[in-house]
């Protein structure tokens, strides 16, 4: 029957088509062989101009192209664990210092030999945090750690004394500027309260000469216990804040001009400058025993993946992320403070820059350049530049201010403690939320919080290790 | 029966059996093997097999009771999940179905929403809306008169209560010597010391929350189905039982139930199963808790969150792996009764 | 007259229920779309929206300077072939587990469902190895790619979706099947003539579930792809929190509620399938 067959023929000529359609589709969801020799580089950071530039200049002096691959930070640790080992990650990785002793222990990255002279140009500290076992296992781009931050509306000069903290904050509660809050930060994340705990005394692993010794904690200490008590106070005694407060909540009250005081990382700067906000950073004030609070300072670094095929050219690559010049950039760029000591020194540094969105149709405008790194475009490599996401770029348009900023964040880092990089140290998070949360809570008291969640820590440690 | 037909029905089947031989089957059986070995940080690029020692070091463990109390929340967890998203998504859908009702595609694109929005961002805005203290919706509740009030009756009815007693028990027994306390009523009702719900503070509030959230998530689903599936069922038959003066309730139960039942029930089951380990769902709103003194695992905690935190964060694979296998033994074992039991898989 | 007024009466109450659900199941949405208004800020800056201060500029960031468009368009190959190919395995598999009598048959499916019930966080490994082992095999051709991508997901709703399509057939009349084959039909032109049109709903349910299964996992895409430029939607958007200490929320909420509105179309496309029931083509009697 024609009529019929007419349509079985349609449909049938529809399938192949669909079939073509799927095929040809599915085809150009496969990959492509790279032939030619390139790095890859793994990263989370957000400055990719400096980036670019310092990929740039690598190029230019070997003829290898650099490959840039974004990834989120949470991801990235477990992805290069994944992949590293069967031949598919980067030959680069950036990330914390403290993924150091457990890609080290991993066996995932290699260790890379530093000139003494090389070696001084940097912060001493952030070398030693690199290091592991007595191998320096990368090199450090930016150092960072978190303090205090203030509205300059509400307080002109940061507090000096933590009695002087909370007294404001109470002012401030009383009502003193309308519903604006004095002092909030998130208090059961490690991250953040260890700084009180460091500053009477405790330590997380008994530093010796071999290095840390993940054996023997001490976050149940008697000087622990008394940080934690601090830290309940600010909610029971002096009524600054709830149980539940999160970074996003103090974050976004501050973005609202409804917080006086925060405590957290130089991270959220850049979104305080879009907002136009009048900040001071500072280190925490000085406890009730004459000493600072110690905040766990960070360190960004540069790691070899083992299974790179081209070691000398990935040092090389590493050499070149890490120099002054590309850490200056990436200040300009992301406000992260420089590892090297000369590009610390640097004047651009005490600039303050003030960030405005480029107003101009679809690209970015050039740099001004006036005292600012210099910023190149999207180097000829061939490769498709990164997107940039999360931190945009901006065109900054500099102004001399002197830079308290700089100033206060190295200063909180002085009076850091390093995060200890050493694998133990992974299983010190979790257990230490939960003794927060259940003292926070009021659930337990301080002293039995602590003493059952570090035993817990102690067997974890035990059992990771054996 | 020549060979060939014998053959005939595997040509059907072949491809979907490649895939998951390859797919499916293949990391079961690698992750099984890992269960004997000792794969974890320190034992990273080499890992030997160890034999039974991950499985006794589970069995024989002081977490055991934990286990077992994870493991009777995990079921209700489960079954509460999709018994409310499956009543929500059968109503919706039998609402939706009605002949003659305007403005349908309106209604079920907008109902839609909740599975359409990715579920990491949805989960994340629930944790927020959730907040004790800064959350919109005790906000909301907050400042909403009616429920002011009723918030601070019990208060004061409850303060009233304690000191009366406290009062009686002193003058009965001197100064309180016994130290005995009246018992806080708001205690009984969880709240916190403002009279507002600790929505993802306090254990049963938090195991309410997560299953409403659950809920919002899922109903789409099971909505959906269902309307898929009632389109099976031929409408003649429900004409044929009005006519013979079937009411509503009765057509329901009679035509509407049997037929659904072949197309639905793997839907429950599977989703029994698939909420069982939904890891994303519990992690991401409450990471497991609030936290319980003295345990690994928290409030909400079900078994592939606890294990997660028991064995990935102290990087032992190989641990983890032993754990995979004991959930997929408890969880396959419950679902193969359950198939059993309800006929499932007969024709 | 009074059955009308009891019926309209009925009709004004479904009504209200319906919109006060829609109320109810929206407002956490409200919230992320007035998050995505912000220019700066999280789900917590500003409890009261300030009518003022809204823009689209995420959006209009997002469209042009990022590489959004990008992730939605690997989302959609990634999602659109799984599925398609998804469905043309489990429709043959489905009427054959349906119709067929065959060794097996009875304890094979539950086998596969049964399978699929093993928590999957280890199963990363495995699925790393299995794509290495392709890699090499196929010469890049099939690997850390979409490709792979779409391998994975394909295989993985197979056994579900096999048993949804069976029981679906299986409350199929058997009588149109039986009077085709009397007619001389074979089986194979019994299935696709007269029963595959009939599966029109099924089929749209599954097909959307594998879609939106596949466009909203994160797990699988983030360890497996990767060179940024095939990345999906659902890796995308990690990146925005993904940082440290997420902060880029208003981002965030502008990149997810645009990149639901093709689900929302996809579904309001295949919603027609939906209602299209066994009543269309039936034969009577």
């Amino acid at each position: 029957m024609p009529p019929q067959q007419g349509v079985l023929l349609m449909k049938r000529a529809a399938y192949v088509l669909l079939l073509c359609l799927s095929t040809l589709l599915f085809l150009s969801a496969c990959g492509k062989k790279e032939e030619k020799t390139h790095l890859v580089v793994w990263t989370d950071m957000n400055e990719t101009k400096s980036l670019n530039a310092a990929t740039a200049r690598f190029t230019a002096r070997t003829g290898v192209p650099v490959k840039i691959v974004r990834v989120p930070l949470i991801e990235l640790q477990p992805k290069f664990q994944v992949a590293a080992p069967v031949r598919q990650g980067p030959d680069l990785v950036t990330g914390p210092h403290n993924w150091v002793g457990p890609f080290a222990t991993a066996g995932l990255i290699s260790p890379v030999e530093l000139t003494p002279d090389e070696a001084t140009k940097y912060l001493p500290v952030s070398l030693k945090v690199m290091s592991f076992e007595g191998k320096i296992y990368g090199l450090p781009v930016s150092v960072e750690a978190p303090g205090l931050i203030y509205n300059k509306k509400f307080v002109s000069k940061p507090p000096q004394t933590m009695k002087e903290l909370i007294a404001i904050a109470q002012e401030i509660d009383s009502g003193k500027y309308g519903d604006v809050k004095g002092f909030m930060y998130e208090m059961v994340d490690f991250y953040f309260s260890w700084a009180f705990f460091g500053g009477y005394g405790a330590y997380i692993f008994k530093d010796t000469p071999q290095g840390l010794d993940p054996k023997d904690v001490g976050l149940d200490s008697p000087e622990a216990v008394q940080a934690a008590q601090l830290i309940l106070d600010f909610i029971k005694k002096y009524h600054l804040m709830e149980q539940g407060v999160t970074k996003d909540i103090a974050d976004g009250r501050f973005l609202d001009n409804k917080l006086a005081m925060t405590y957290n990382g130089p991270w959220t700067l850049v979104n305080y400058k879009k907002q136009g906000i009048s900040y001071g950073f500072a280190p925490l004030p000085k406890l009730d025993n004459g000493r600072y609070p110690s905040p766990l300072v960070s360190v960004l670094g540069v790691m070899l993946n083992r299974e790179t095929r081209h070691r000398e050219l990935a040092i090389d690559l590493m050499k070149e992320i890490c120099s002054g010049e590309s850490q200056i950039d990436i200040y300009l760029e992301g406000g992260r403070i420089p590892s090297r000591l000369d590009a610390q020194d640097d004047p651009r540094l005490a600039l303050q820059a003030v960030l405005k969105e480029n107003a101009g149709p679809g690209g970015d405008a050039p740099d001004a350049g006036a005292a600012g790194g210099k910023v190149s475009d999207e180097p000829d490599t061939g490769y498709r530049a990164l997107s940039t996401i999360g931190g945009l770029s901006y065109a900054m348009d500099v102004t001399f201010v002197p830079n308290e900023e700089v100033k206060g964040i190295l200063e909180s880092a002085r009076v850091g403690t390093p995060m200890p990089n050493i694998p133990a140290f992974t299983q010190v998070w979790q257990p230490m939320k939960e003794a927060l949360q259940l003292i926070t809570m009021e659930k337990q008291s301080p002293e039995e919080a602590l003493k059952m969640q570090v035993d817990r820590i102690r067997k974890d440690i035990l059992r990771m290790m054996r | 029966m020549t060979a060939k037909n014998k053959l005939y029905p595997y040509l059907y089947i072949l491809p979907a059996i490649v895939f998951v031989t390859l797919i499916t089957l293949f990391p079961n059986v690698y992750s099984l093997y890992l269960a004997f070995t000792n794969y974890s940080l320190y034992h990273f690029q080499h890992f030997q097999f160890i034999g039974l020692k991950n499985f006794q070091e589970i069995l024989f463990s002081a977490e055991l009771n934990t286990f077992f109390r994870v493991f009777i929340w995990t079921l209700l967890w489960a079954f509460f999940s999709v018994a409310l998203q499956f009543v929500a998504g059968l109503v919706l859908a039998l609402i939706l179905n009605r002949k003659g009702l305007k403005g349908t595609n309106f209604y079920r694109t907008f109902l839609i929403v909740p599975w359409a929005v990715p579920s990491f961002i949805t989960v994340l805005m629930w944790a927020g809306l959730l907040n004790t203290d800064y959350g919109q919706i005790n906000q909301a509740l907050m400042s909403f008169p009616p429920i002011l009030f009723v918030i601070k009756m019990i208060i004061g009815v409850n303060n009233f209560f304690v000191h009366m007693i406290n009062w009686l028990l002193n003058a009965l027994f001197n100064h309180g010597a016994t130290g005995v306390q009246a018992k806080n009523y708001l205690d009984y009702l969880m709240l916190n010391s403002k009279g507002i719900v600790p929505w993802l503070d306090e254990s049963p509030w938090a195991k309410i929350s997560v299953l409403v959230v659950n809920l919002w998530l899922g109903f789409p689903y099971m909505m959906s189905i269902s309307l898929g599936s009632l389109q099976s069922i031929p409408s003649d038959l429900y004409e044929a039982s009005s006519l013979d003066g079937a009411s509503k309730i009765q057509q329901f139960r009679k035509i509407t139930v049997p037929m659904l039942r072949s197309s639905i029930l793997p839907v429950l089951i599977t989703s029994f199963a698939f909420n069982f380990n939904n890891f994303v769902g519990i992690y991401l709103l409450t990471a497991g808790g609030p936290a319980q003194s003295g345990s690994v695992a928290g409030a909400t905690d079900i078994l592939v969150s606890y294990t997660y935190k028991l064995a990935f964060t102290s990087c032992q694979f190989g641990l983890a792996c032993a754990y995979a296998v004991l959930i997929f033994l408890l969880i396959g074992s419950l679902s193969m009764v359950n198939f059993k039991l309800t006929g499932a898989f007969n024709d | 007259m009074n059955r009308k007024l009891a019926d309209t009466a009925l009709q004004i109450v479904i009504h209200v229920f319906l919109i006060i659900t829609v109320i109810a199941v929206l407002s956490p949405v409200y919230w992320i779309v007035i998050a995505s208004l912000r220019e700066v800020g999280n789900l917590f800056s500003g409890q009261s929206v300030n009518w003022k201060d809204l823009s689209l500029a995420n959006y209009v960031m997002l469209l042009t300077r990022s590489d959004f468009l990008l992730w939605i368009k690997n989302s959609f190959i990634v999602c659109s072939i799984s599925t398609i190919i998804c469905l043309c395995f489990t429709c043959t598999a489905g009427y054959a587990f349906s119709r067929f009598s065959f060794k097996g048959k009875k304890n094979g499916l539950m086998f596969m469902i049964i399978i699929q019930m093993f928590p999957s966080m280890m199963a990363m490994v495995a699925l790393y190895n299995l794509l290495n082992i392709f890699d090499r095999f196929t010469g890049g051709l099939i690997g850390f790619n979409l490709a792979g991508l779409i391998l994975i997901y394909t295989g993985g709703n197979i056994p579900f979706n096999m048993w949804l399509i069976k029981g679906y057939i299986d409350s199929l009349p058997k009588e149109l099947e039986e009077s085709a084959y009397i007619d001389g039909a074979t089986r194979w032109q019994t299935f696709y003539q007269i029963v595959l049109p009939l599966m029109g709903p099924i089929l749209a349910v599954v097909g959307i579930f594998t879609f939106i299964g596949a466009y909203n996992d994160f797990l699988i895409p983030s360890i497996v792809l990767q060179d940024s430029s095939q990345y999906t939607l659902a890796v995308g958007l990690r990146s925005f929190i993904g940082g440290k200490f997420s902060v880029s929320w208003t981002q965030f909420a502008a990149a997810s509620v645009m990149g639901a509105l093709p689900i929302l179309v996809v579904f309001m496309g295949l919603q027609r399938f939906l209602v299209e029931g066994l009543t269309k083509g039936a034969v009577k009697g």
